[in-house]
């Protein structure tokens, strides 16, 4: 059997054991040990386990993914997340709609200091969904906003989706990181204006909230003006070159603990779980690197990267054709697998093919980050919207899924918009190359 | 086995501290050198220092990860078993879980023999074999995980 075929049944295998609840990681890891072992010999194979496993882990590089997740954590359980609702739901609630608008700009701005979607969606449910409920909010739309909100988190810089795409591709975290920026703000307001719109038609949607007056909302920056800094910080260090990805994360973590700390929002109870839950998270991305990196080697050698992108590009397909397939089959493929490990399994096929049809590494993975917020919230899996259930249990998921709806409309536009104006995402990176 | 599974979870979670100090560590170091930096002074060696001490941080996140059963699974399909066969699915997948980490522990543990004290760092010339030890630890530690968890599938099982 030829190495392509030897291939196909590897990654056959794989999805019947993913299929029977094996660890992500572990399947990845072990189908490239066997492959490995099957297409050259058990000491390639020893040495594929031996080797990449602790250069994996011993990587200042990858060192980003913990920093960024603890200062994600520290955020969280200081409960400094829930000052940035508090500040937009002052500018915005009074209007119709305007408290689902405010848990739209809550998730931006929490997703600038959240390297995961789940954490942001978690983080403004909690606030959000009861003031939602007590004026009376559609159900759908209430809970709708926030799941496809949260999803914001995987665009706007720190984004770990963003940094394993950078660390696979051997692309610039930093410059994907200021890729992120435009696109994840035009996605809060798509979904403002999706609000905004929904509302108007059918006003009882979103009854308006307490109006406050100028001084009280000029006021409320004064609760979470350290965090607003902190996110300004890190973003303009990454974007002018003060620090590398891995800086600015320690930056942020550091900021973070410091900040919470001075506020009397953190004590050493909450810093444990902060540190142990950013443990808990790093543990499970790693072990779905260890295993993808394990795979990846095996993938080489089947060499079907190589082919699949040769068979692709001699395709009578335009390239643009040929990323609607791709981003089509990421939205399947997300309706099984979680973002981290789809983007695993799929970069080492996808990233060549992307190459050698001529598209911008940096633009391309805004994109798969973008089609991987959309797997989010689509059903059956769309975790966001399980996140979003377990906080409010008392309404239906299919309610959720409906409220998803207009967001997914929305959704398309965005993306379309990135797909035939590149600048958007493309803008900040190229100025700051000149 | 409680004995055992409460041993287990005990050595994870002075690991898992062990790790958070160590990522404490690398939060400061970085932070540290970043102001030094302000100054044109550097820290030197910090750059390796980093690359050993999330050993310790990532080692012990993967256990503990599998002590909270936080690695990622996909249960769309085996949700939908029934009870019994649930169990025979968790038994089949554990035992690969631990067979895997297992024999990633036992290559960890012969390249770090094989290496020896001679590996070592560029500029302070610390040698790597205590941090391959401790990564083998961190991986013999989540097998150690999953085969509680494949044991505790069987008794399931039985008593069903």
């Amino acid at each position: 059997m030829s190495g392509v075929t030897i291939g196909f049944i590897g990654f056959a295998m794989l999805f019947a054991l993913l299929a029977l609840g094996l660890p992500i990681g572990v399947g990845m890891g072990v189908i490239g040990i066997g492959g490995m072992w099957y297409l050259i010999s058990a000491s390639a194979a020893y040495s594929k386990m031996a080797i990449p496993p602790f250069e994996t882990v011993a990587n200042y590089g990858f060192a980003v993914v913990p920093l960024f997740i603890l200062m994600a954590q520290v955020v969280f359980v200081s409960g400094m997340g829930k000052d940035l609702y508090n500040l937009a739901a002052k500018w915005l609630g009074h209007k119709p709609g305007g408290v689902a608008m405010a848990s739209v700009a809550g998730c931006a701005g929490f997703a600038a200091v959240s390297a995961s979607s789940m954490a942001t969606a978690a983080t403004m449910g909690l606030v959000a969904l009861p003031e939602m409920k007590r004026l009376k909010y559609d159900h759908a739309l209430a809970t709708g906003c926030v799941a496809a909100g949260g999803s914001i988190g995987i665009l706007i810089p720190p984004s770990a989706l963003l940094i394993i795409y950078g660390i696979l591709t051997e692309s610039s975290i930093g410059k994907l990181f200021i890729a992120g920026i435009i696109p994840g703000i035009l996605e809060a307001l798509f979904y403002i204006a999706t609000i905004y719109i929904l509302c108007k038609l059918n006003p009882s949607l979103g009854p308006q909230g307490e109006r406050y007056t100028f001084k009280e909302r000029v006021l409320a920056f004064g609760s979470c003006i350290e965090l607003i800094l902190l996110i300004i910080l890190v973003l303009a260090g990454i974007t002018i070159g003060w620090f590398t990805p891995t800086e600015a994360g320690a930056v942020g973590a550091f900021g973070a603990i410091i900040f919470s700390s001075i506020r009397g929002r953190i004590n050493w109870a909450k810093l444990k779980i902060a540190f142990f839950d950013a443990m808990k998270t790093s543990g499970m991305i790693y072990g779905i690197l260890i295993g993808a990196f394990i795979l990846n080697y095996f993938l080489a050698v089947t060499r079907i990267p190589f082919i699949v992108s040769e068979y692709v590009a001699a395709l009578p397909f335009p390239p643009l054709g040929v990323l609607g397939l791709i981003m089509t089959l990421y939205l399947l493929l997300g309706c099984v697998l979680d973002g981290a490990a789809m983007m695993l399994l799929t970069i080492p096929i996808f990233f060549p093919l992307a190459m050698r049809l001529g598209f911008d590494p940096i633009w391309f993975g805004i994109l798969i980050c973008r089609a991987m917020e959309m797997a989010m919230i689509t059903p059956p899996i769309g975790i966001n919207v399980y996140v979003i259930a377990g906080i409010a249990p008392d309404v239906p998921m299919e309610i959720i899924f409906k409220g998803i709806l207009p967001f997914l409309i929305a959704d398309i536009f965005h993306v379309l918009l990135i797909i035939f104006v590149p600048s958007v995402a493309m803008f900040l990176p190229n100025l700051l190359t000149q | 086995m409680n004995r055992f599974e409460k041993i287990l979870k005990w050595l994870t979670h002075i690991g898992t501290g062990l790790g958070a100090f160590f990522l404490a560590g690398i939060m400061v170091l970085i932070v540290v050198s970043i102001i030094t930096r302000l100054f044109g002074r550097v820290v030197p060696g910090s750059y390796e220092m980093i690359e050993l001490m999330i050993v310790v941080t990532v080692s012990f996140s993967l256990a503990y990860t599998a002590l909270k059963q936080g690695h990622v699974i996909v249960n769309i399909v085996v949700s939908r078993f029934p009870e019994r066969l649930q169990s025979f699915c968790a038994v089949f997948t554990c035992l690969i879980s631990l067979t895997f980490w297992g024999a990633l522990a036992w290559a960890a543990y012969q390249i770090a023999v094989e290496k020896g004290i001679l590996e070592v760092t560029e500029y302070f010339l610390i040698p790597y074999i205590p941090f391959r030890f401790v990564f083998t630890i961190g991986l013999l530690l989540v097998s150690l995980i999953f085969l509680i968890e494949m044991l505790k599938s069987i008794k399931r099982g039985f008593s069903k």
